[in-house]
């Protein structure tokens, strides 16, 4: 079933994490203290079959390849298919929307055996496969086929940005006589004979540089279907959001609901070894990852890879990323701390419930915070 | 393709007193440090000393062990000309036969060193944990002009009635072996690690191929045929942490090594990674009525239980109200509620039932659970104290 390319098109995605993508986009964001947020797009269209992998880059996108590599990690490095970045024209200066990136690079898509194009972003976090999408759209012959849901992923969902407004209003006019609601995902599957025409033939009409709202406006005279998606599944598109899905994940039934026994989200390997728990350490509903050692008091809260908690320091409400070192007497509380940071004796970190406290990467805090 | 040192790795054997634990797979791939099998430290070893010419000698029970290593990509040995090799017994027009023992494997195997022209030949044991540096033994080797040098190291005076002994002189030229001595005058201890000169030891091992007499063992038969013979022997003085793992009582002592901090092989040094497999678990989650002491947790674990002084594989889980104490369980373990386990291995897949209560005194050897273990408690009735 070579019949399916994928695109993981970050090209109109916002870098709207505050200081988590000051340095990265958002697609490199860590999340659920082993994981950047494109694993979920990647090892979902991997598990479909989907082997032949292009990702549209935008910008801050360094952390992002030193994570992807060659798609080893996703056995995408295979004599068949392969994963191909596909950063902006550099000519372009002014790069908006996703439309000249499939204009630039439409050779390389021509080239593809593919007849059709999986579309995704990397907010959407979810662990599934895309059999029935892809298999309904072959067989219903769909231009368009896309992947809905029943409750909007995210608040940012619900706002008056007129592009999403759009985009959901034409999707709920097309899918009226659907009695359950279906939110757009940002994942959708079109055939690539009819992406040629939408990009090149209607030339002179195209009013956006997205491609969805020229799919949207396009809508009246292409077969376009959806299929609702089931199971877990949150998106990424405030530090919010970031905070409060990453903390949802604490409770065990989200927690087995996303990360389902036998299907595995791949990332990339490291080396760590377990984690390290101390005879002073004291944990309670926290999600930890390898290569931590913790002497300390951690509760409700999320460590990735090689973080350390002295005996004395106390983690609460917080995510805490890769490398950061927590020393004897820190407080931290309702906040998000970005990697390789060290906090020290003295150090009090107290964020809103609503709006944590962000650190940005490989700070040496000498504060004291408190809102 | 030339190349100055080939290693062989014997990985092949039973380890007969592990018992249970190497029932479905060579001692090799017994896991080992909550995310390792064993021959992931000999392996990474190489990695570190850039020793790139690896021939892996298999032949007991290897699915699990040949699964694991395949073609040896986490440690760098998917290499395009040489790299890792895995050598298996096998027919020849002439029939064939299984290896009979160390010596005798690199013998049926001759042919795979020579295409690489060694000038040394290093000869590793895929079942010791330990962290050493190969090219400072291969330095020694060169400096002393040996014709054999024997990695050794100071084991305390009560023990040696468990080792190889060997005698050297202050030029670090061995004079003499013991095999097991209670009483002895030299506390230096064989690891079972050597390098040879390729072309004296391809002329030993041709010879002790037609000894009718010989066991094909490289401790009892081609070492002490080169001190006859009067070949330059030499050991080299190795210090920090070695341990074979050979009884479930000293594979489970390794295990507490490990927690105390006492084991001097620290798994986290930068400068000396272990590198294994990753089976892409997530995250352990450690639930409101979870707590973790003194321990090590892989990832996928769930623990809602109380887990003290143990060690859990990737994909453990246990359950509300439980106590494992003391214990290494290996992955896929279920631990169900009210269960109480001291100074067990649990081995790999084993669901534990609720209000399971195994508690070994600190008098007795540890006990391997397996899946076996539970069928026969159930026939007699359970096992609920």
């Amino acid at each position: 079933m070579n019949k399916v390319m994928g695109i993981i098109n970050l090209a109109e995605e916002k870098n709207c994490l505050s200081e988590l993508t000051t340095d990265r986009c958002l697609a490199a964001v860590p999340f659920a203290a082993r994981y950047r947020l494109i694993d979920f797009a990647l090892t979902n269209m991997v598990r479909s079959n989907v082997k032949e992998i292009a990702i549209f880059t935008h910008s801050n996108y360094r952390s992002l390849l030193t994570h992807v590599g060659s798609g080893a990690d996703w056995d995408l490095n295979k004599r068949h298919g392969g994963l191909y970045v596909l950063p902006p024209y550099w000519q372009d200066t002014d790069i908006n929307g996703d439309i000249d990136y499939f204009l630039h690079n439409w050779d390389y898509i021509e080239r593809s055996k593919a007849e059709h194009l999986l579309i995704s972003g990397s907010s959407l976090i979810t662990n599934t496969n895309f059999d029935k999408l892809i298999q309904d759209h072959i067989n219903k012959n769909a231009d368009i086929t896309f992947l809905t849901i029943k409750t909007p992923a995210s608040p940012a969902l619900n706002d008056t940005s007129t592009f999403q407004d759009n985009r959901q209003k034409a999707l709920s006019t097309k899918i009226n006589n659907v009695t359950e609601s279906a939110f757009y995902t940002g994942i959708y599957l079109i055939k690539k004979s009819c992406l040629h025409s939408l990009i090149f033939s209607s030339g002179s009409e195209i009013t956006s540089n997205l491609l969805i709202d020229v799919i949207c406006s396009q809508f009246s005279l292409m077969n376009v279907q959806i299929v609702q998606h089931q199971g877990y599944s949150c998106s990424i598109n405030s530090i919010q959001d970031y905070y409060h899905h990453s903390l949802q994940l604490l409770e065990q039934k989200n927690y087995e609901q996303l990360f389902q026994l036998s299907r595995n989200v791949t990332t990339k390997i490291s080396n760590y070894k377990p984690a390290k728990y101390e005879q002073t350490a004291s944990v309670k509903q926290s999600l930890i990852s390898t290569g931590c050692r913790i002497a300390g008091n951690v509760e409700k809260s999320m460590l990735s890879r090689a973080v350390t908690v002295e005996a004395g320091a106390t983690v609460k409400n917080s995510i805490i990323l890769d490398h950061c070192q927590i020393k004897s007497g820190a407080y931290i509380e309702n906040a998000i701390i970005d990697k390789f940071t060290v906090l020290s004796e003295g150090d009090i970190i107290i964020g809103d419930k609503e709006h944590p406290h962000v650190i940005g990467k490989q700070k040496n805090v000498q504060t004291v915070v408190k809102k | 393709m030339k190349k100055e040192c080939v290693a062989m790795l014997l990985a092949g054997g039973i380890g007969k007193r592990l018992g249970q634990l190497t029932k479905d797979m060579a001692k090799p791939a017994v896991p080992f440090g909550g995310r390792y099998r064993i021959i992931d430290f000999v392996l990474s070893n190489c990695l570190q000393s850039n020793i790139n010419t690896v021939g892996v000698l298999t032949q007991y029970q290897p699915l699990t062990l040949h699964k694991h290593i395949g073609v040896g990509k986490p440690w760098d040995l998917d290499r395009m000309d040489d790299g890792l090799a895995i050598l298996s017994p096998f027919t020849q027009h002439n029939g064939g036969n299984w290896y009979e023992g160390t010596a005798d494997a690199v013998t049926k195997n001759i042919h795979y060193i020579d295409q690489f022209d060694p000038q040394y030949v290093l000869i590793l044991s895929g079942d010791h944990i330990y962290h050493m540096d190969y090219n400072e033994l291969l330095t020694h080797h060169k400096a002393t002009n040996a014709d054999v040098t024997i990695s050794v190291m100071e084991v305390p005076w009560k023990e040696t009635s468990r080792f190889g002994i060997i005698h050297m002189n202050t030029d670090y030229e061995i004079t003499s072996f013991e095999e097991k001595p209670l009483k002895t005058k030299s506390n230096l201890a064989s690891m079972g690690i050597y390098v040879f000169k390729w072309s004296v030891l391809k002329e030993c091992l041709q010879y002790d191929h037609n000894n009718a007499y010989s066991d094909h063992d490289f401790g009892k038969d081609i070492l002490p045929y080169m001190l006859l013979n009067q070949k330059k022997m030499c050991a080299f003085p190795f210090r920090g942490y070695w341990k074979d793992v050979g009884t479930i009582q000293s594979y489970w002592d390794a295990h507490m090594d490990l927690l105390n901090g006492q084991f001097l092989l620290q798994l986290d040094q930068k400068d000396w990674m272990t590198y294994s497999h990753d089976n892409n678990h997530p995250p352990q989650l450690i639930t409101e009525t979870g707590s973790v002491h003194q321990s090590l947790i892989n990832n996928g674990c769930i623990v809602s239980g109380m887990v003290e002084s143990s060690v859990l594989f990737e994909n453990v889980q246990v359950g509300n109200n439980s106590i494992v104490k003391n214990s290494v369980l290996h992955p896929g373990v279920r631990v169900g509620r009210h269960v109480s386990l001291d100074r067990v291995i649990v081995q790999e897949d084993v669901i534990i039932p609720d209000y399971t209560n195994i508690n070994v005194p600190l008098s007795d050897e540890p006990i391997v659970l397996s899946k076996e273990f539970f069928i026969e408690t159930q026939k007699v009735g359970g096992m609920k104290s």
